[in-house]
């Protein structure tokens, strides 16, 4: 029941997010600017031809609706790029921008409850000062700055190895030899750079908010007596506080998956990765209306659905929320 | 010891420093260098040098190809030209100076006027020409050519229709490898024609050729839709995704063959990130529009040779003669108190300094008949006194500190649109306003997504870079005859409309030139415009390539047959 009322209000959201969307690009730019600028100006039928195939001709309202109600069937619309149909490239950027935030997003949980583990166990040693100085180093640096500074270390490495270990632009060379390990290699060496640089925009507040978390559950009773039984240290830390103090950080992370996607608007430009940030860069440059409001509604629906899955694994990891 | 890691700290502190310093150095952008040293003098000629057979050249290109047909309107970026002219034949290819435009050899054996009265143009092709499937290159496919942009037999094409909306017939002969074109009027422009040309068996397969819808079908959709897969150049695209597109020898190609096995073109649509990839490998060359800052890094790379191009494309300043108030005396003041030396050396820095100001508005610097028309006129000298006394003279009045026309009212506040993100026009923007406040001229700076404000006439100044390098006379049409459609400042004086057809459809170069010159004159006299520079273009090119000339048009492409890894040592 729960999960139903969350899906149709995450519905609801995500129809009104296309629809704003819709109406800031529709009211800020004009979709046929481009072309009415061409050097030199096409004809008049030819604009005409355009303003008719986009729909322009139409009121805003009415052709709202013809792009909401042309989606079940797979129909997103017209682009101002005559030969791109929106749905199949959008499907395909995901696809690209789900590799780097997946990898991203595990790269960030993963060192951000490592260290904030660390920083909670060694609480106030040179161990924790470090880490706590790096986090806020994360926090406060620029993530397209520091993708810039990484990509130069990049290459520094790969001049004195002599080989290019590292790739500064796309996610996959334009010729690769045959063969699944040859792929793998290539997009790994793709992805670290964009991977690191992304999964630092989390890292430093996940790591601070870990830290805190497994601080409180390390001074809480239950953990107190767990020790006085004589269970293990170890066993302590790992079995029972770190469970009861992911559940908190599941669900930041889940919330962040909208920040994760921000920033790999900005991952994705430094990279010259061609996967959604780079859709959205592109389209709101070319006051595509339809291909904007796609945008929105399938960035929407990602955010929606990752708030649902922490919902979720919320209810197993923490017992108590069952019975709200 | 803690001193030593002080030290290597404070060291490592000073090179980061250094490094970012860097990044707004005011080097000395600008300079040739390495194998591109000689291109200043020999445009044409440059980074010539044997090459061996075989490798691959990573081409950057600044945005993905969303329109393959380079007739259509949307199709003629930069990125298409540099992608398809080593596929598609041109009648007449526009050389790296940015001025000429040359016979294609390879395509033709000679286009010659026969006749001035009708304009009778006869094309002779190559008896060797073919379309990749071995379909000789004929009278059919100029045929084919004329009716999409005739707008007769297909109104609903969407392409350019200057010219060949003038001919009167095409005729073949000798198995179609002669071509007789007859216009019913003439065309001075008529090297632009036929460049590029698109094969009328592919468009057969896309739809019928003798009916309009047919014809639409293949034009609007068939060749805008899908990479060609045929070729009448050198190479012949092979693989095509949105971010990479390699093309391969055409092995149907009669003319030299190419010494490369590849050409590989990435998408790099943020230029800032082309010297690291440079740097690391994964791009070659390119071609773009570099700020000083920008230049001065890919200048600073070693390994590599960089050239600045004067560029074909015209920066400007429009004012929008359809607001009232833009009356003839302010209009003068405004663009004499304009200091055109002073925005080129701030805009375009040490970039800019081998490169002239246009003096006109209808020829570029270099071009033939090019003269100067405006210095005598004080327009861009950012003369205020004369300025000032201009707006006196016309009844103009300043009265705390705001200029009030001749019937007292004040004038409004002038809008200064530029591109949204365009930094260039933004600091013209700003430069403006401090140049007309003495004048008591307010002026509101607008950045405008797209230029959507110049289509739409929502502006008073609007800074913006057009062109049509090598047919001036076509683009003196587009840009200043009162129904042109890049007439986007609602300029019209029935004298320069009559000067510019004359010249646009004289059969003479010099009738033309004199002509247009006339018409160009008069213009200026009415300030309707204010031509600044030609954008420079830059280009970057690895040293182990040779034959490989930087292009005032932007695209390097048009000899990628001679283009090769040197055979001896590196150019650089």
């Amino acid at each position: 029941m729960l999960i139903a009322r969350r899906l149709a209000t995450g519905a609801v959201l995500i129809v009104l997010a296309a629809f704003v969307s819709f109406l800031l690009v529709s009211a800020t730019g004009d979709p046929l600017a481009a072309l009415k600028a061409q050097n030199p100006p096409p004809a008049p039928s030819v604009m005409a031809a355009e303003r008719h195939r986009l729909h322009l001709d139409q009121p805003l309202l009415t052709r709202f609706f013809t792009w909401l109600s042309g989606i079940p069937r797979g129909n997103f619309g017209p682009s101002v790029n005559p030969n791109e149909r929106i749905g199949p490239e959008l499907l395909s950027r995901l696809g690209v921008t789900s590799q780097l935030v997946v990898a991203g997003l595990l790269t960030a949980f993963l060192l951000a409850v490592l260290t904030g583990v660390l920083g909670a166990v060694r609480q106030a040693s040179k161990v924790d000062y470090a880490l706590t100085l790096a986090s806020f180093l994360f926090i406060s640096m620029p993530s397209f700055w520091f993708a810039v500074l990484l990509k130069q270390g990049g290459i520094w490495v790969n001049e004195r190895l002599g080989t290019t270990v590292f790739f500064t632009i796309g996610s996959s060379s334009p010729v690769v030899a045959p063969g699944f390990l040859s792929h793998l290699d290539d997009s790994f060496a793709h992805m670290v750079l964009p991977t690191i640089s992304l999964a630092l925009i989390a890292y430093g507040s996940w790591s601070r908010y870990q830290r805190s978390a497994m601080i409180e559950e390390l001074s809480a009773d239950y953990v107190r007596y767990a020790r006085a039984k004589g269970l293990r240290w170890r066993r302590v830390v790992f079995k029972h506080a770190l469970r009861n103090a992911l559940a908190p950080m599941i669900t930041v992370s889940a919330i962040d998956v909208a920040t994760i996607l921000g920033g790999a608007v900005v991952i994705e430009e430094v990279f010259q990765w061609q996967g959604m940030g780079d859709f959205l860069v592109q389209s709101v440059q070319s006051n595509d209306i339809y291909a904007v409001a796609s945008w929105m509604l399938v960035a929407g629906t990602v955010v929606v659905v990752a708030n649902l899955v922490a919902d979720l694994l919320g209810f197993v990891l923490d017992p108590n929320t069952r019975h709200e | 010891m803690l001193g030593a890691t002080r030290g290597r700290l404070l060291a490592a502190i000073s090179s980061v420093a250094l490094l970012l310093a860097g990044c707004g150095a005011d080097a000395q952008a600008g300079q040739s260098t390495g194998n591109l040293a000689g291109c200043s003098r020999q445009p044409d000629t440059c980074n010539s040098a044997p090459v061996k057979k075989g490798g691959s050249i990573t081409y950057a290109i600044d945005s993905t190809i969303t329109n393959w047909n380079l007739r259509s309107p949307a199709g003629t970026a930069e990125a298409d030209y540099a992608v398809l002219s080593g596929i598609l034949p041109f009648a007449f290819v526009l050389q790296p100076d940015g001025i000429n435009s040359t016979l294609d050899t390879d395509l033709l054996e000679s286009a010659q006027q026969v006749s001035a009265s009708p304009q009778t143009i006869v094309y002779q092709l190559n008896p060797h020409a073919v379309w990749s499937d071995g379909t000789p290159i004929t009278a059919a496919d100029f045929i084919y050519n004329w009716h999409v942009a005739d707008g007769v037999h297909c109104p609903a094409c969407q392409t350019v229709t200057a010219g060949y909306d003038q001919i009167k017939s095409i005729t073949g002969s000798d198995g179609g490898r002669t071509v007789t074109v007859v216009f019913s009027q003439p065309f001075t422009d008529w090297r632009m024609l036929f460049s590029p040309l698109l094969p009328a068996s592919v468009a057969a397969r896309y739809g019928s050729l003798s009916t309009p819808a047919g014809l639409a079908q293949g034009f609007n959709n068939g060749f805008v839709n899908q990479a060609p897969t045929w070729s009448a150049g050198p190479m012949m695209i092979t693989s095509a995704t949105s971010s990479v597109i390699i093309e391969k020898p055409n092995p149907k190609w009669w003319g030299k063959k190419p010494s490369l096995d590849s050409v590989v073109f990435r998408v790099l649509t943020d230029d800032s990130q082309l010297p690291t990839a440079l740097q690391n490998g994964e791009v070659d060359t390119a071609s773009i529009t570099a700020t000083p800052d920008l230049a001065a890094e890919l200048e600073g790379l070693q390994g590599f040779g960089t050239h600045v191009s004067p560029g074909a494309t015209l920066a400007k300043i429009v004012l929008n003669l359809g607001d009232k108030v833009m009356t003839k005396p302010l209009r003068l003041a405004i663009l004499t108190a304009i200091n055109r030396q002073q925005i080129r050396s701030k805009v375009l820095g040490s970039l800019g300094a081998s490169l002239p100001l246009t003096d006109s508005l209808n020829l570029l610097p270099g071009t033939q008949g090019y003269q100067d028309n405006l210095t005598a006129t004080g327009e861009g000298s950012g003369n205020i006194a004369k300025a000032k006394a201009l707006l006196t003279a016309a009844g103009y009045r300043v009265q705390s500190g705001h200029l009030l026309a001749p019937d007292g009212t004040p004038v409004k506040a002038l809008q200064f649109v530029y591109s949204t993100g365009d930094d260039e026009g933004e600091l013209i923007s700003q430069l403006v306003t401090t140049y007309l406040a003495p004048l008591g001229l307010t002026v509101n700076s607008v950045a405008s997504p797209n230029l959507d404000a110049l289509v739409n006439g929502d502006f008073d100044m609007i800074y913006f870079n057009s062109g049509i390098p090598g047919f001036p006379f076509y683009g003196a049409q587009v840009f200043y005859t009162t129904t042109g459609v890049g007439n986007f400042g609602h300029y019209s004086n029935s004298q320069v409309d009559q000067l510019i057809n004359a010249a646009a459809s004289a059969t003479s170069m010099s009738t033309a030139l004199s002509l247009l010159n006339q018409a160009d004159k008069l213009e200026i006299a009415d300030a309707p415009v204010l031509p600044l520079y030609t954008l420079p273009s830059f280009t970057v090119i690895r040293c182990t390539y040779a034959n490989i000339q930087p292009s005032s048009a932007a695209y390097l492409t048009y000899n990628v047959q001679d283009w090769g890894l040197r055979a001896g040592q590196a150019g650089c």
